[in-house]
């Protein structure tokens, strides 16, 4: 079983990293785990200490004791082998001073760092998990206890000894209550704080609360089948919106923009770390019109409900204009009334983004008064786009209407009807690539799920994607329309190949490397106190070695 | 229920481990397979998954066991200081039979000085020292006690060939004395007696014939030879009280090699001590349990040992238990799982017991 156990370490530390397989993906959860593991693992001896009322240095009895007793696997699993082969060895008392092997000892300590680095680059959730640094961390302190655990050493204690001694110890338990800070620091701090996001404009670049942050988006509908927001269906329920959530948060997703949620979602998905850029859905026909004024005044009311909000990024005032409108109302008269609404709201709200999602066909509007120049822009339509190739269409023709702010890409992807699962794999990872090389400061994938309701007109026959008809209960069957098909999982959850290209695309740079600070700073806490334990010791041992000779 | 009788342990705690177990065994089963299906894994990666689940799940098992025996040991009366008048009408001749080798513990052997008994006492300290001043050592502490106590009887033991360990010295000391004595207590080097009465006390653990050893409650003796690491281990030493007392209730009492009282006939009609054993205390208690014998645990005879002096000792030690848990468990897995001398309680600490090196990996 020691076995079984050391190679459980090497696979769950070395191996899994690199499959993907299984890793944390909630940091809060982890933390909350990995604590309940250590009180598991020690709970009988602190029920001893509690009940014998003799709790005085327990806590240093136990961490040394845990240190000691748990850094005897080699040896347990080398005695366990040697059984298994039969390997006769003869019985030898082992109350008596034994030798002092250097390489061994180094050799374990290596085996400690060597199964840190790999989960620090590739899985640090994982080390969100307090217990990680227990299970591996250990063996990093071989050295050290080598030196430190011979009772040799009590032969020299002076007073000054005995100072350096209580200072060693007070820096001990400081040091390992400095590698819990950053931990439980990110479980009260990081997730879903009350605590509003501080968001900045540095140069082309969005900032959150003073780091870089490249915004890694889903488009997120969360109308399921038979479903849809036009017919007065309910909004789906906190259960069900939790559950995508998850699965949006394991994609390595720190933005969600999503229409018209209630607050629930807010609260929901602030748990799972992720911000929101809230899209106002606009009836771009009612532009000029006493209507606007009545969508403008819902917009209003609603930010002023929900602008305490901890994790909203942007709100984004509708999106893709219809070409169409442009004949119909003037194109000052839009750039007007848009600008009218920014200010509104920018007087109610100054601490968040005020966006909208604009795209090719009316690129020429001049909404530069945005905090950030959003474009929805697909690979395979309009054809300017294709034309150009979708990274230079974006650093030739975007990036000039964007000049000085940060662009971002609102919507990107493409649909697996048309371009077939792999292809859409591919496209949407690629699209990613380009984006960020095109110098956009972040992107939005379109989208979550296969949604049925879309359009409610449906392609009057296959392969005719643009000559349709109407279909009044569209929600309720999936057509052969390639807006049913954007989804990176199907209508039922269920992934297609793009989900792994996504996860792949945002887990390799997760949520602006906050995710590794965090790790880094306890394994860094861990090694020093490591090291520093292993020559404080060493010095003393030294001096045991020069008397004994 | 008296702790100490041959009773069948209570099945209570065994029986809500291994439901408790189950039922969270198969939520995380089931969460693990439901979160891998969306993973899209190769025959190798589901493989490495069950593997994985395997390991989780023993280790699930554990920890269910250790927040049970926690919980158990709190809300645990503390047991009170045995009083049963003995059956037998004649005190039984006693033996303490004390090892050392190269190793004698001045401190510890001197402790046996302050034992008292109206009944016949025997004292054999068994010398497999090869130093000489070790030797002369022993010899010295053995005259000094003689001189101290002069009604105690006296002896040292050297066997002419060495070899076969620790069993093998105390088989030799059993076939020289044994007929001495109805009981022998056995010390290592560093055994401390702490009460004068660890006779008399031990002695009301035998309750019936079926008791064939009673262990006692071992604690850590502090000392100013030890480095400031072995100051906080004698503290671990204490803790595993809670595990003792737990299991001697609630699942299979083992004999730990020493510090316990043992019945010389019943280890005598089964051989003596297995030679070359590392782990001839499990071996001992296995073969006693399936003739029908028992262990006891004597919480309130305590006596006192001291931790390895160094860790390089200590690290030697874990390789003798990892070497003789596997011994023993290889030995009597079958037999113990066949027999109907072990409860379902018994056999799965004997499980959590013979695989303890499981739990020295979790714990720390």
């Amino acid at each position: 079983m020691q076995g079984a156990l050391l190679i459980y370490l090497i696979l769950n530390f070395l191996i899994f990293p690199f499959l993907g397989i299984i890793r944390p993906n909630d940091v809060d959860y982890s933390i909350l785990a990995g604590i309940i593991i250590i009180l598991t693992i020690f709970f009988p001896f602190l029920a001893y200490f509690v009940k014998e009322k003799n709790t005085r240095n327990s806590l240093l009895t136990i961490i040394i004791g845990g240190l000691t007793y748990g850094t005897t696997d080699f040896q347990s699993f080398r005695g366990i082998c040697d059984c298994l082969r039969h390997k006769k060895r003869e019985w030898v008392p082992t109350n008596q001073l034994a030798g002092y092997k250097a390489p061994g000892m180094l050799i374990e300590a290596l085996f400690g760092i060597v199964l840190f680095l790999p989960t620090l680059f590739y899985n640090s959730t994982l080390l969100f998990l307090p217990s990680s640094y227990l299970f591996i961390g250990k063996f990093m302190f071989v050295p050290a206890l080598y030196l430190f655990y011979d009772d040799r050493r009590r032969q020299l204690k002076s007073p000054s000894q005995k100072i350096s001694f209580k200072l060693g110890r007070a820096f001990f338990l400081i040091a390992t209550l400095l590698i819990l800070t950053p931990l439980l620091g990110k479980a009260n701090g990081g997730h879903g704080a009350p605590d509003q996001k501080v968001i900045e404009i540095k140069g082309k670049s969005v900032y959150v609360n003073g780091k870089q942050f490249t915004v890694q988006g889903i488009n997120y509908s969360p109308w399921r089948p038979g479903t849809g927001p036009n017919k007065n269906y309910p909004y789906p329920s906190p259960t069900l919106i939790n559950e995508d959530l998850k699965i949006i948060q394991k994609l390595h997703a720190n933005t969600i923009l999503v229409y018209d949620p209630p607050a629930y979602v807010l609260d929901l998905s602030a748990k799972d770390d992720l911000l929101v850029i809230y899209t106002f859905s606009i009836n771009w026909w009612t532009l000029g019109t006493q209507e606007f004024e009545r969508e403008k005044e819902r917009i209003l009311k609603k930010i002023e409900t929900l602008k305490g909000a901890s994790n909203i990024l942007a709100w984004e005032l509708g999106n893709e204009i219809p070409a169409a409108l442009l004949q119909k109302v003037k194109a000052d008269t839009i750039e007007t009334e848009m600008k009218d609404l920014y200010n509104a709201i920018k007087t109610m709200d100054p601490s968040h983004f005020i966006i909208h999602g604009n795209w090719p066909p009316t690129k020429s509007l001049k909404f530069d008064f945005f905090d950030l120049t959003c474009f929805n822009v697909y690979p395979v339509w309009p054809p300017e786009v294709v034309a150009h190739g979708y990274g230079n269409y974006i650093s030739n023709f975007l990036q000039p209407i964007a000049n000085e702010k940060p662009l971002l890409i609102t919507e990107f992807g493409v649909n697996s009807l048309e371009a077939g699962e792999d292809g859409q794999a591919r496209i949407t990872g690629k699209c990613w690539e380009e984006l960020l090389q095109a110098g956009a400061c972040g992107g939005i994938v379109f989208s979550f799920a296969d949604e049925w309701w879309k359009n409610y007109d449906n392609p009057a026959s296959p392969d005719q994607w643009w000559d349709r008809k109407a279909a009044v209960n569209d929600e309720m069957t999936h057509d052969s329309d390639p807006e049913e098909y954007y989804g990176i999982l199907a209508s039922d959850r269920t992934p297609k190949p793009v989900y792994k290209t996504v996860e792949k695309m945002f887990g390799a740079s997760i949520r602006g490397g906050s995710e590794k600070i965090v790790p880094s700073i306890a394994f860094s806490t861990l090694t020093l106190l490591a090291l520093g334990a292993w020559l404080w010791a060493r010095k003393g041992f030294s001096a045991i070695k020069d008397q004994a000779e | 229920m008296a702790y100490s009788s041959a009773a069948k342990p209570s099945q209570k705690l065994a029986v809500l481990t291994f439901l408790f177990t189950l039922v969270l065994a198969f939520i995380y089963t089931w969460f693990i397979i439901s979160q891998s299906v969306a993973s899209d894994l190769s025959i190798l990666g589901w493989l490495l998954i069950i593997f994985k689940i395997v390991i989780e799940v023993c280790a699930l098992f554990y920890g269910v066991s250790f927040v049970l025996i926690g919980l158990t040991y709190v809300f645990t009366r503390p047991t009170q200081e045995k009083t049963n008048k003995r059956v037998e009408q004649k005190l039984p001749t006693i033996g303490v039979i004390f090892l050392c080798c190269n190793d004698i513990d001045p401190d510890a052997f001197a402790s046996i000085e302050k034992l008292e008994y109206e009944g016949d006492l025997h004292v054999f300290v068994h010398d497999d020292s090869v130093d000489v001043a070790a030797r002369l050592m022993v010899d010295d502490l053995v005259d000094n006690l003689r001189r101290k106590k002069p009604a105690m009887h006296l002896e040292v033991l050297r066997r002419p060939v060495k070899g076969g360990g620790k069993s093998s010295a105390v088989n030799y000391v059993l076939q020289e004395t044994g007929a001495l004595y109805d009981y022998f207590i056995l010390c290592d080097n560093d055994s401390t007696f702490l009460d004068a009465r660890t006779i008399e006390k031990a002695l009301h653990y035998v309750v019936d014939d079926k008791i064939a050893i009673v262990q006692f409650r071992i604690v850590g003796i502090d000392s100013d030879q030890y480095c400031s690491a072995n100051s906080y281990l004698i503290k671990c030493i204490d803790a595993f009280h809670v595990f003792m007392k737990v299991f001697s209730r609630y699942g299979w009492q083992p004999f730990v090699g020493h510090n316990a009282m043992l019945r010389t006939k019943p280890v005598l009609d089964a051989g003596g001590f297995t030679p070359g054993f590392f782990s001839d205390d499990l071996d001992m208690t296995v073969r006693l349990n399936l003739q029908g014998y028992k262990v006891a645990y004597g919480s309130t005879v305590v006596m006192g040992e001291k931790p390895p002096p160094s860790y390089a000792s200590f690290r030697k030690r874990s390789y003798k238990w990892a070497y003789g848990c596997v011994q023993s468990v290889r030995a009597h897995l079958l037999p113990v799982l066949k027999s109907r001398q072990f409860s379902f309680a018994e056999k799965q600490t004997f499980l959590c017991r013979g695989l303890c090196l499981f739990i020295l990996f979790l714990i720390f």
